[in-house]
Formats: C-alpha cells, sequence, structure tokens
C-alpha cells in the first residue's frame, strides 16, 4: 500500500461527503414536492407528462397498491425488452445486422436490468444492436433505479408519517426521481464522460489492420484444432458516454463493451474513473441526508452514513491491503512498489488504474449494487475476492444500489433496535414508532429470501456436474467462489461478474433469471409491507428506555448487526470457498 | 416454444409476487386484530 493510493481514496471519499448533503436535500424536496430551483424547468415537463399519461399526482396509495402496480410496470417493461431483444434482427439501428437474442438469454437480460442487475451472459458488441441498448437496456438503467428511489422514498414516508394508511403515489415518485435527479444528473456526466474521451456515435465498427498479424489456434466444437492468422481488429463503437452516464448513476453496471469499465472507450482516464466511482456512491449516500429530512432527524441520517461508511473503508483496506501484497507462490519474482511497477498483485488490472483505483473500484461497485468493474475480480488474490463478495453478501447496504441500499439499510436498522430493545427489556422503538412482531416478521423475511436463493441455487449447480459444474473454468474453492459469487451477484441484484464462469447456457441464464428476480422483488414486497405498518403507527414520545439512534453506539450496534447477520449466514460457504484457497495458496498450491 | 414458455414463466412469477403481497397485507391485518 503507498500513501499516494490512500490519498485518492480519501479524496474520492471526500468528495462524496461533501455533495451527498446538497443533492440530499435537493432530494427530499423534489420528493416532498417542495419548491426547488429546478421547478421552473421540470415542474412543467412533469405536468405534461401526468397529463398524457392520465396520472393523478394527488392520488395518494397504500403500500398493497403501491406494490401492485409497482410489480405490474416491472412484468410489461420486462416483457417488452424481451421482445425487442428476440426481434432486433429485424428493427433499425442495427448496423452490424445482430440476429435476435436467443431466447434464455433475452430472459436472462431481461430480468437482470428490469431488476437493476445488469448481470451479462453475453458479449454486448457482438450480441446487443444499438437500438437494443438504447431502447431497452438504457431505459431500464434509468427506471431501474427510478424504481429503488422511489422505494426507498415510500419506506421513509412510512417512518416519518403518523397514522396513515398511505404511502404515496408510485408513478409520481419515479417520475420525480428520472425527471428531476437522474435526467440532469446525465445529460452533464455524459458530457464530462465525451470530455475524457468516451465514444458516442452511431457508426458501424471500426477496422484496422494489425501492425503485428497474430497467429491463433482455435478448436472447434467438434474438437478439432485450426490455425489462422489474423491480420485485421474490429474496433467496437457506439452511443457509449449516454449509458456509460447512467450505468453508473443509476448503480446499474451494465457495460456497453464486454470490458466493461475496464475498456478505454467506456472509462479512458484516471479522471473518468473517479468520476465513475463517485457517480457509484453520490445518489446512495446523499439518500442518507434525504431520511434524515424527511424523518425530521438529521443526526439519525448521518448516523446511518457513518455505519455504512465503516463498513466501506473495512472493506476497502482489506482489498486494498490483499492486492498490495506480492504473490507467496512467485518467490523469484520481484514484486516490489518501484518507479517502473506497481507492486502487489497486477493481474487482471489496468496499468492505467494501477492497484489502489482497482482495489478502491471493486470495492465501490460491490458496496453499492453497481456490478460495473475496472478490474476482474477473479484474478484478486483470494482476500481481495472476498471483500466483493462479502459487500454484497452484507445485502448491499454499504451506501448500496440507488434507494435499495437504503431501504436494505433501514431493515437492518430495523432488527438493530429490535435487538437493542431486547437487551434493556423494552418495546423496541425507531424513531418513535413502536417495533411490534409483524415488523420483525418482514424484516426476518427480507433478510432470510437472500442467503436461501444465493445457498440454495449454489448448492443445486454445485450438485450437478452437467448443468452447473461444466461452465466452469477452475476447480477446488475457486470454482466454488465463482459459482457462489454468480448467484450472489445475482440476488443481490449486483451484476458483476467474478469471472471464470461461461454462464451463457441454458441453466445458468434461467437460474440466475429467477435468483434476480426473486432478490429484487420477493425483497422489495416485506420492506414495502413494512413502511405500511410503519405509517399506520401512532408516534410515541421518548422515554428513557428509548434506544437513541442517533449515537455512536447506534452506529456500532447497526454495523455489528450487519456483520453478524452476514457472517453467521455465508461464512460456512466463504471458508470453503475463499478462506480456504488463501490459506492453501500459502501452502504453494493455485487453482 | 421457448418464447412461450418463457413469457408464462415470468407472468406466473410476478403473478406469485402479487399473492405474496397479498399475503403479507393479509397477515398484517390479522396481527393488527390481536
Amino acid at each position: 500500500m503507498t500513501a499516494n493510493g490512500w490519498f485518492q481514496i480519501f479524496f474520492f471519499f471526500a468528495l462524496v461527503l461533501l455533495c451527498a448533503k446538497p443533492l440530499g436535500l435537493y432530494m427530499a424536496r423534489v420528493f416532498e414536492r417542495e419548491r426547488t430551483f429546478a421547478d421552473r424547468v421540470f415542474r412543467p415537463l412533469e405536468r405534461l407528462i401526468y397529463r398524457l399519461t392520465g396520472i393523478d399526482e394527488t392520488h395518494e396509495m397504500r403500500w398493497t397498491e403501491y406494490a401492485v402496480v409497482m410489480l405490474l410496470f416491472s412484468l410489461v417493461t420486462m416483457l417488452v425488452t424481451y421482445a425487442i431483444e428476440r426481434l432486433q434482427h429485424a428493427l433499425p439501428l442495427n448496423p452490424q445486422h445482430l440476429a435476435g437474442v436467443a431466447p434464455d438469454l433475452a430472459l436472462n437480460t431481461a430480468a437482470s436490468f428490469t431488476t437493476n442487475t445488469n448481470w451479462q451472459s453475453y458479449v454486448p458488441e457482438t450480441t446487443m444492436s444499438y437500438l437494443t441498448q438504447m431502447l431497452t437496456l438504457a431505459y431500464h438503467n434509468f427506471f431501474s433505479a427510478a424504481v429503488g428511489m422511489a422505494l426507498a422514498v415510500a419506506l421513509i414516508r412510512g417512518i416519518s408519517r403518523r397514522e396513515s394508511k398511505t404511502l404515496g403515489n408510485f408513478w409520481v415518485d419515479t417520475t420525480r426521481a428520472s425527471l428531476w435527479v437522474l435526467l440532469p444528473g446525465c445529460l452533464i456526466y455524459a458530457l464530462l464522460l465525451v470530455s475524457q474521451g468516451v465514444v458516442q456515435n452511431f457508426r458501424p465498427y471500426d477496422q484496422a489492420k494489425l501492425v503485428q498479424p497474430q497467429t491463433v489456434t482455435t478448436t472447434g466444437t467438434d474438437g478439432k484444432t485450426a490455425t489462422q492468422t489474423v491480420t485485421d481488429q474490429s474496433i467496437a463503437q457506439g452511443p457509449t458516454a449516454s449509458q456509460e452516464a447512467i450505468k453508473m448513476l443509476g448503480t446499474n453496471g451494465g457495460g456497453f463493451f464486454n470490458a466493461n469499465s475496464a475498456h478505454p472507450f467506456e472509462n479512458p482516464t484516471p479522471l473518468s474513473n473517479l468520476m465513475q466511482m463517485f457517480s457509484i456512491f453520490l445518489i446512495p449516500a446523499a439518500l442518507t441526508v434525504t431520511l434524515g429530512r424527511i424523518t425530521r432527524a438529521p443526526k439519525h441520517g448521518w448516523a446511518v452514513f457513518a455505519a455504512m461508511a465503516t463498513l466501506f473503508f473495512a472493506g476497502v483496506f482489506v482489498a486494498y491491503y490483499a492486492e498490495a501484497q506480492p504473490n507467496p507462490l512467485l518467490h523469484s519474482v520481484n514484486q516490489h512498489v518501484a518507479a517502473t511497477q506497481a507492486g502487489g498483485n497486477m493481474e487482471g488490472k489496468e496499468v492505467r488504474f494501477g492497484i489502489a483505483n482497482s482495489a478502491l473500484f471493486a470495492t465501490v461497485t460491490t458496496d453499492a449494487s453497481c456490478g460495473a468493474v475496472n478490474s476482474m475480480h477473479d484474478s484478486f488474490m483470494p482476500l481481495g475476492g472476498l471483500v466483493p463478495l462479502v459487500n454484497i453478501m452484507l445485502g448491499e447496504v454499504i451506501f448500496g444500489g440507488v434507494g435499495a441500499g437504503l431501504y436494505g439499510m433501514l431493515i437492518f436498522v430495523v432488527l438493530a433496535v429490535f435487538i437493542a430493545g431486547l437487551m434493556v427489556g423494552r418495546t423496541p422503538e425507531y424513531l418513535g414508532k413502536k417495533i411490534e412482531s409483524y415488523d420483525v416478521k418482514m424484516a426476518m423475511l427480507y433478510v432470510l429470501i437472500f442467503p436461501l436463493s444465493i445457498l440454495g441455487f449454489s448448492a443445486v449447480a454445485l450438485m450437478m456436474p452437467n448443468l452447473g459444474l461444466s461452465a466452469l473454468t477452475n476447480t477446488g474453492p475457486h470454482g466454488l467462489s465463482e459459482i457462489l459469487y454468480a448467484y450472489t451477484s445475482a440476488t443481490g441484484n449486483n451484476g458483476s461478474a467474478f469471472g471464470g464462469l461461461s454462464a451463457n447456457t441454458h441453466w445458468y441464464n434461467l437460474s440466475l433469471a429467477s435468483a434476480m428476480l426473486i432478490g429484487r422483488f420477493l425483497m422489495i414486497v416485506p420492506m414495502l409491507a413494512i413502511a405500511g405498518s410503519l405509517a399506520r403507527k401512532k408516534l410515541v414520545p421518548p422515554s428513557p428506555g428509548t434506544f437513541p439512534v442517533h449515537t455512536p453506539l447506534f452506529t456500532v450496534l447497526l454495523v455489528g448487526v450487519i456483520l453478524i447477520v452476514g457472517a453467521l449466514t455465508f461464512f460456512p460457504a466463504l471458508s470453503l470457498g475463499p478462506i480456504l484457497e488463501h490459506l492453501l495458496m500459502h501452502a504453494g498450491r493455485s487453482f | 416454444m421457448w418464447d412461450i414458455g418463457c413469457v408464462v414463466a415470468s407472468i406466473l412469477f410476478f403473478y406469485i409476487a402479487i399473492g405474496y403481497a397479498t399475503g403479507c397485507d393479509r397477515l398484517g391485518a390479522k396481527e393488527t386484530q390481536r
């Protein structure tokens, strides 16, 4: 680890901290329908949208109506995405004349983008037409993020309202999230990315002559090998910057190119890299301020922020430390930091980003449910690879996805105050609301669905050599990590891939699609049930037995609950995967 | 055939999710009556 590396990490976080408050306060005003400086521009547009779509913005929804409308909206948009993928060969904006997407892959991709996961079992530049990327995938990048923000705001309203049956209006919340926050943010951000060299065009792919022709040996499906000399290279183009902006700001993560943010057309410079990491954390961090403002408990918002920051720094420290260490299997190689080499483990990392920014990016993208990558997580040292895995397993509550991170964290807050109440023998209270049996049941439902999907699907994949194991390129604990990571990423709606798993098979496409849908929608329902339950409750005046939720003690308890729940659930699987691999690496074995 | 299967499976999942929401709501109503 170097001082320069840590300086960059702290600089990144200071930037997030600096911008969280103004954006958080702005979002609170947007969602509470208070006046903002942008009213003149967006309010007429918003009214026009409601007039054209017939939405009554004064209509308030119960939690069940909010949930059903959200589910039906997601179903319809998912099916439209599926249809466009299947029919893209007959639709315009397909200069490469790409074929329609195979049905299982189309379903996987439709589920993936609807759920804000953006898992990609395909190579985008050779599979998806420009129309598919722009009309369906970029559309989902906006609306899956807007839905996440709307849901978080619905939960915040549930906490702040008293004796109310309603949580707001789903259509109004998603419209406001898109129009007032995501669209203007992306417009500015896309231009900044273009200034750094991110491409934005509709050109067919460029063809370049190789300076040094390459001889490539390939093995066909019949097992026969063939040797050919490659003299040309196809250089993919496309409307990348516009998609890149919402990919990061909406914590989506699906790359325009297969190499994602390691591709020089998606993430060309160290400055664009900093902007990308910053934009992943920006809205999730700001939402903690929105929480504090709407609930009129700003210190509570900062206490939640502090818990997230603590877990973030713990993760980035382990990842950076693990990646900066020399690989013990390479005894005879000089791996120390010098002017001509970064030192540590540079396998799978871009030279222009180095170790600190690769470890930081991996931590940020898995703390949030983004899933964009600028390095190969599969090439990390075992403990370095453990960090992204654990981040997702903790429920991506460390800032988390836009909206999803905050509502996930608030479920842990409910559990933390419940445990605090049990410890002092009082009825647990959260910001003046009594936490009762129904709330805890729903919170536990939320917490248990997550590991059930991850461990259940992983176990099935591991038990079926023809379906699950045949797609692996590594054996032993590393192979286990690859399968575990895939289902963790899918259920957590992260979308990053560890690598080493050829996931474009019927089994993985269908099972990962199921995991993504379960991890998104079956967890949202109990969360909204808690929101509805809290909104109905009376406000209880604070008493000496009330556990304050704005103190360092609360932050410590919250971090403890998150770690204990995560550790108890996933430690056995982790010990057979990355932890065992770390121990075997020091014993001289690699996989 | 695959297309029909994928569409039906998607609709079925969301149908179950709506039923699940209704179930959670009913559980809440029961708990309130107690």
